[in-house]
């Protein structure tokens, strides 16, 4: 029996079963326990080797689907950029797609954790110390841990939600504007298309000083937004409203008083176009808008309607011609 | 067994969380690791999915890895729910008889080719296959081959005459057996 049943799994493995000993292969596997069955593929497994083989490609392409689902965790070294820039182009992440970092035995070791978002899409993280950021489109980000601090790098826009631990400040590094905090939520607009830095308190407190300068501190109040000029290294403050400033997270596109070139710059990021201006002279006018889960003919249509320019929308490229006088 | 002992060591990087020995074993061990799933599930998108998942745990219990022992064994252990539980399904599956059955003359044909076609690549193909089908031969053709019921039991639930489901199903594998001819397929199983 045991003899009977060894041949015609081995028949079966080798695709030269015959079919009217088939039925009788099957019904025996059906009788058997997972127990049993576990010790007769363990037997083939460990004194086999000759398998179909496994072409390289498709050998890669489990590897790659493997590596979108791990965490993507590198020693630090001086070859770090170039590396981000490969960890770049292995990790994308679909709209609102969510990876939770697997924690670690040890929460703080120099091991570095990069995600980006890319193309039109978001993706909310939990760092190895528990904090959670929310990453907007076309944004980057990287978080290690040195000398009892907690280190995040940071390109794009992020809401962060630090988790308290005073004893390892968290810092985010966005190019030499440090943003150092204790255990807060606040969000941070660095696109590096623009020259400014916007990092908006929404509770708790937060220090921010630029590497260069690193003993003049300044402190933000909840509901307030530092903006950093990367130029003249300069930073002023001005109120905000935490609504306003974290309106991204719930797909909410808001402008306030603001230049249509900035205003351009942000659908071209949201929607994942390239936008032409045909018409400079617009560019300084300010607007104010709010859209929510909108597609991107609708907003053009307001804006059209609402600033009298037309515009052609040709897959993934809008044109703005010229403006209607009135 | 010098072998071994590199194996060790892999894991024993493996389990400082190293990704370069993950990647290692990978190299080593996915390629057996897919001919032995694929033998048993007969299934090529069945074994890419195993082997994805399988080194998945093997990253996610990383620190509970043993150094000790082999790391073939291991990840049998890691691996083996998984492939009984694909294993039993495909082999009950009612259209795996055919399947088996067209491995068979194939054998018998042409027993020189090394070539082995899968069951989901037949599947694939007969898919296509069936395209060629009116709707009524289609219908019956899946009642018969794929859920596994007889000639009468089809008759009482498409309410036909016994005699009318057998036309049907024998102008049904008669223009299969053309399509498949057009994929080299020897297609002898269908009659």
């Amino acid at each position: 029996m045991e003899n009977s049943f060894q041949k015609l799994y081995t028949q079966f493995l080798k695709g030269e079963i015959k079919s009217g000993k088939f039925e009788e292969l099957k019904n025996s596997i059906n009788r058997l326990s997972d127990e049993e069955l576990f010790r007769h593929m363990e037997d083939y497994w460990l004194n086999h080797n000759d398998y179909p083989k496994l072409n390289s490609e498709r050998k890669q392409r489990i590897r790659e689907k493997l590596y979108k689902q791990i965490i993507y965790r590198k020693k630090l070294s001086s070859t770090f950029w170039t590396r981000m820039a490969t960890a770049v182009a292995i990790v994308a992440f679909c709209i609102v797609s969510s990876l939770h970092f697997i924690q670690s035995n040890k929460p703080y070791t120099p091991d570095i954790f990069q995600a980006i978002a890319s193309g039109n899409s978001k993706v909310q993280l939990t760092l190895p110390d528990k904090s959670s950021v929310k990453l907007n489109s076309e944004s980057s980000l990287s978080y290690y841990f040195e000398k009892g601090k907690r280190i995040t790098k940071l390109n794009g826009e992020g809401y962060f939600q630090v988790t308290r631990d005073e004893k390892h400040p968290f810092i985010v590094q966005v190019g030499d504007l440090n943003i150092e905090v204790l255990g807060t939520s606040f969000n941070i607009y660095s696109y590096s298309d623009s020259d400014v830095i916007e990092t908006s308190l929404i509770e708790g407190s937060i220090r921010l000083f630029d590497s260069k300068n690193p003993t003049e501190t300044y402190m933000l109040r909840p509901s307030q937004k530092a903006i950093y000029s990367r130029n003249d290294r300069k930073i002023r403050f001005q109120d905000t409203d935490n609504i306003k400033e974290t309106a991204w997270l719930q797909n909410h596109l808001v402008f306030e008083s603001e230049r249509l070139s900035t205003v351009f710059h942000r659908i071209e990021r949201w929607y994942g176009v390239k936008i032409t201006l045909m018409c400079p002279e617009i560019a300084n006018d300010l607007i104010s808008g709010s859209f929510k889960d909108e597609q991107l003919p609708y907003v053009m249509e307001a804006l059209k309607i609402q600033y009298g320019f037309n515009y052609e929308l040709t897959g993934n490229n809008v044109i703005i011609t010229k403006v209607n006088l009135k | 067994m010098p072998n071994l002992f590199i194996h060790s060591d892999l894991v024993k990087k493996l389990k400082e969380g190293s990704y370069e020995a993950f990647d290692a074993l990978y190299n080593l061990y996915a390629d057996s690791l897919y001919g032995f799933v694929l033998l048993h599930t007969k299934s090529r998108v069945q074994a890419e999915d195993i082997v994805g998942e399988t080194f998945l745990k093997v990253w996610s219990m990383r620190a509970s890895l043993s150094v000790e022992g082999s790391f073939k064994a291991m990840l049998f252990t890691i691996a083996k729910n998984h492939v009984t539980d694909i294993f039993r399904q495909q082999i009950n599956r009612p259209d795996f008889e055919e399947y088996i059955r067209f491995c068979e003359d194939k054998n018998l044909l042409d027993n020189t080719s090394e070539e082995k076609i899968y069951y989901d690549e037949l599947i694939e193909k007969l898919a296509i296959a069936k395209q060629k089908l009116t709707p009524a031969q289609r219908n019956i053709f899946e009642l018969s081959r794929e859920e596994g019921l007889n000639n009468s039991e089809i008759a009482s639930l498409a309410n036909l005459s016994e005699q009318t489901v057998k036309n049907h199903l024998s102008a049904a594998l008669k223009t299969l057996r053309i399509e498949l001819r057009k994929y080299n397929y020897l297609f002898a199983l269908f009659i």
